[in-house]
C-alpha cells in the first residue's frame, strides 16, 4: 500500500477526535494508579523542541546510526533499508500505520494526534540485516511527543537499538509493530532521558505467524513514567520473549504493563524482569497473560525478580493470568532479595573492595539483560551507565 | 623460624555467643598444619575470623599475619596481604563470569606485578595445569557447579592468587575419590618452601596426599592436643571422644 502526501493526516485527525473525547487519567483509574499525570499538556500545541545537542557518532558493531532530534536528522552508516525519522516519511508501505491503538488511551491518543517525529523502520519481505541499527532520539524542551512504526515483511529479520535521551520535561510516545509471517526482530529499548523527565509510552506488537519478537528493554533515567505494552500473537508459532531490566535510585518510578495475548493456537511469551531499586525507588510490573478460548498449546510465563539496595525502596509485582481454554502452559512468578554478605564476603576475600563487589553483584544481576544488547560498544556503555548509579 | 600466622588466646563471638575459648596457633613459612575435629567444634568460625567476616566478633586476643596484626584489615585487606582461604562452601554469584571474577581477583592482589593485558593468558595456563576446560570461564562463578568443579575453582584461585599463607577449610568435603586426588595434587603442588599451608578437615584422607608437619585437635573451639602426622592416623582409627577431657593448649 502506498499513501502519497501525508500519509499520517487521516491518523491524526482521528487521534485528535478521540483526545478530546477522553478526560484526563487519575491516580483513582486502575490503568494509572501509579502514575499521575500532573505535568502533561494535553494541547496539540504543547509539542515544543530545540536545536539539537552535539551529534553523536556510530559505534563499533553497528551498521547505521540514525539521530533524530526535534524535526532534525542525521543517518550515519548504509542501513540497506529505510530507516529514516517520521517526520521526513512521505510514502509508506505498511499495513500498520493507519490502525489506531491503545483508542481508550489519552496517552496514546496525544502521542498519534501531536507527535512531532519519531522512527520509520520498514525492512521489506526476505530482507535480512545481520549488524544491528542504532537509533537514538533526543527529547528537549516542556514536552516531546513522538511515534514510532517499526514493520517487518514476511521472512525480514533486524536488530534495532533505540535509544531515548535529553531533558525534555514529559515525553509521551507510541510505539507500533508489525512482524509478517516469520520475521524476526530484536528491539532494543534504552531509556536514559534527564532525571527532570517523565515519560510515557504505548507500544503496539502484532505478530504474525511465526514471528518472532525479542524485546530487551532497559530503564534507567527520567523521575518517573508508565511503559504500557500490548503484544498479539496472531499467528501459530509466533513468539514474544523479554528480558527487561530497570535500575531506580532516589524517587526514580518505574510503572510497567505487559498484556501479552495469545488469541490463536500454538504460541509462546515470555517475560522476565530484574529490577535493581536503591534508595526510595519504586518499580511496579503488572503483566497479563490473555490465553483465548482458541489458544490451545500456548505456552507463556511471566518472571519478575527484584534486589532490593535499601529497605525504602519497593517493588509491586502484580502478574495476572486470564485463560479460557484447557492444554496450555502458563507460569508466573516473583522472588525479591537482597544483596547477601556472604556474597560480598567471599569476593572481599579475593581481594575485591566492598565497593566493587557489590558492583559486581548488581552486574551480574541484570547481566541476563544486558548481555542481549547485539554490540559490546553498548555492552561498555550501559554498564558503565549502571555503575554511574552506584553510590556504593 | 619466622612465623607466618600467629593466633594467639583468641576469643570469638557469632551471634552473641562465644564459640571460639582461647585459641593459640603459629604456623612458620612453608609449614603445613593440619586442625581436625568434630562437626561444630568451631573450625569454619576459625577460619572466617582469619579471613575478617563480619559475622564474627573478635572478643579478645590477636591474629597477626608476617607480625603485624590483622584485625583492623577488612576481608580485601588481608587478600592484599597474600592471605587465602579456600571456602568449604563457595557462594554462587549469578551473572559473573569466572572470567570476570578472576581478572578482578587477580588485578586486586597481584595488579602491581602483572599487566591487565597478561591476565587473560596466565589464567589459561593455570587451568590448563589443572586440566580445567576452558568453558570454565564462561560459566557463572560457581552457579551449577558440582562440588569437585568449585573445590577445583578454590585451587585455581589459589594458584592464581599467589598466597604466602593458605587455610583450607574442609576442601575434602563431598569429593569422590577421584576429585580428592585431583584437589589435593592441585594443593600438594602449591607446596614450596615460603608458602604455609593450614587445613581444616574431619578425616585422615586428604592429608594422605598433603602431608602435614603438624597435626592440631579441635574440640569445643580450641585445640586440645597437637602432634605430627601419626596423631591424625590414631585420631582416624580411635576418634575423637579419648580427647574430650582433654585441656586447651
Amino acid at each position: 500500500m502506498s499513501v502519497s502526501a501525508s500519509p499520517f493526516l487521516e491518523s491524526r485527525k482521528q487521534a485528535s477526535q478521540h483526545l478530546g473525547q477522553l478526560t484526563v487519567p487519575t491516580i483513582e483509574q486502575e490503568n494509572y494508579r501509579f502514575s499521575p499525570a500532573s505535568n502533561v499538556n494535553w494541547n496539540l500545541s504543547g509539542n515544543t523542541s530545540l536545536a539539537a545537542m552535539e551529534t553523536p557518532s556510530q559505534e563499533e558493531g553497528e551498521l547505521a546510526l540514525l539521530f533524530v532530534s526535534g524535526s532534525t536528522e542525521t543517518l550515519q552508516g548504509k542501513p540497506d533499508c529505510i530507516f529514516q525519522a517520521l517526520a521526513s516519511v512521505s510514502d509508506i508501505p505498511t499495513s500498520v500505520a493507519p490502525k489506531e491503538p491503545f483508542s481508550d488511551d489519552k496517552y496514546a491518543q496525544l502521542s498519534l494526534a501531536a507527535w512531532r517525529n519519531g522512527i520509520y523502520l520498514y525492512v521489506p519481505a526476505g530482507k535480512k540485516i545481520d549488524l544491528p541499527l542504532r537509533a537514538l532520539q533526543e527529547f528537549r524542551g516542556e514536552q516531546a511527543n513522538f511515534r514510532t512504526i517499526i514493520d517487518l515483511g514476511e521472512d525480514a529479520s533486524v536488530k534495532l537499538v533505540d535509544e531515548y535521551v535529553g531533558d525534555a520535561r514529559v515525553v509521551t510516545g507510541i510505539l507500533q509493530f508489525h512482524l509478517a509471517k516469520n520475521a524476526v526482530l530484536e528491539y532494543s529499548q534504552v531509556q536514559r532521558l534527564s532525571s527532570q523527565s517523565q515519560f510515557f509510552l504505548r507500544q503496539d506488537i502484532q505478530l504474525a505467524e511465526g514471528a518472532k519478537f525479542e524485546y530487551t528493554p532497559l530503564y534507567l533515567g527520567a523521575s518517573s513514567g508508565q511503559l504500557r505494552s500490548q503484544t498479539f500473537l496472531n499467528g501459530a508459532a509466533a513468539s514474544f520473549s523479554v528480558a527487561g531490566a530497570a535500575r531506580g535510585s532516589q524517587s526514580q518510578h518505574f510503572d510497567f504493563w505487559m498484556d501479552v495475548n495469545h488469541p490463536v493456537p500454538d504460541t509462546k511469551s515470555g517475560i522476565d524482569f530484574w529490577f535493581v531499586m536503591d534508595d526510595q525507588s519504586r518499580a511496579v510490573f503488572n503483566g497479563l497473560v490473555h490465553i483465548g478460548k482458541n489458544g490451545i498449546g500456548t505456552d507463556a510465563y511471566q518472571k519478575c525478580k527484584t534486589l532490593l539496595l535499601s529497605d525504602k525502596a519497593q517493588v509491586n509485582a502484580l502478574p495476572k493470568l486470564i485463560i479460557q481454554t484447557d492444554a496450555v502452559k502458563c507460569a508466573h512468578g516473583a522472588s525479591i532479595s537482597s544483596i547477601q554478605a556472604e556474597q560480598v564476603h567471599y569476593l572481599q576475600s579475593r581481594g575485591i573492595t566492598a565497593a566493587e563487589a557489590r558492583r559486581m553483584i548488581v552486574r551480574g544481576f541484570t547481566a541476563p539483560v544486558v548481555d542481549r544488547l547485539p554490540t559490546l560498544a553498548l555492552h561498555e556503555r550501559i554498564d558503565a551507565l549502571i555503575a554511574q548509579k552506584e553510590k556504593l | 623460624m619466622e612465623k607466618i600466622l600467629e593466633i594467639r588466646d583468641l576469643h570469638v563471638e557469632v551471634e552473641g555467643k562465644e564459640v571460639l575459648h582461647g585459641v593459640n596457633l603459629s604456623i612458620g613459612r612453608g609449614e603445613v598444619h593440619a586442625i581436625m575435629g568434630k562437626n561444630g567444634s568451631g573450625k569454619t568460625t576459625l577460619s572466617n575470623t582469619v579471613m575478617g567476616h563480619p559475622k564474627y566478633k573478635v572478643l579478645s586476643g590477636d591474629i597477626r599475619l608476617q607480625g603485624e596484626s590483622i584485625l583492623g584489615l577488612t576481608p580485601d585487606e588481608r587478600a592484599r596481604k597474600r592471605l587465602f582461604l579456600a571456602f568449604q562452601y563457595p557462594v554462587s554469584i549469578p551473572g559473573v563470569t569466572v572470567a570476570q571474577f578472576l581478572r578482578s581477583a587477580i588485578l586486586s592482589v597481584r595488579g602491581g606485578e602483572i599487566e591487565p593485558k597478561n591476565v587473560r593468558k596466565l589464567i589459561k595456563e593455570e587451568m590448563a595445569k589443572l586440566d580445567i576446560p576452558d568453558s570454565f570461564m564462561t560459566r557463572f562463578l560457581n552457579e551449577g557447579f558440582s562440588g569437585g568443579e568449585k573445590k577445583r575453582l578454590e585451587t585455581l584461585q589459589m594458584r592464581l592468587l599467589k598466597p604466602s599463607m593458605m587455610i583450607l577449610d574442609e576442601t575434602d568435603s563431598g569429593l569422590d575419590i577421584d576429585s580428592l586426588k585431583r584437589v589435593s595434587e592441585g594443593v600438594e603442588s602449591l607446596r614450596e618452601k615460603d608458602k604455609s599451608i593450614l587445613l581444616i578437615t574431619h578425616y585422615q584422607r586428604m592429608l594422605g596426599y598433603v602431608k602435614p608437619d603438624f597435626v592440631h585437635v579441635f574440640i569445643d573451639g580450641r585445640i586440645v592436643k597437637s602432634g605430627n602426622a601419626a596423631l591424625a592416623l590414631e585420631l582416624e582409627e580411635r576418634g575423637y571422644e579419648w580427647l574430650s577431657g582433654e585441656k586447651a593448649n
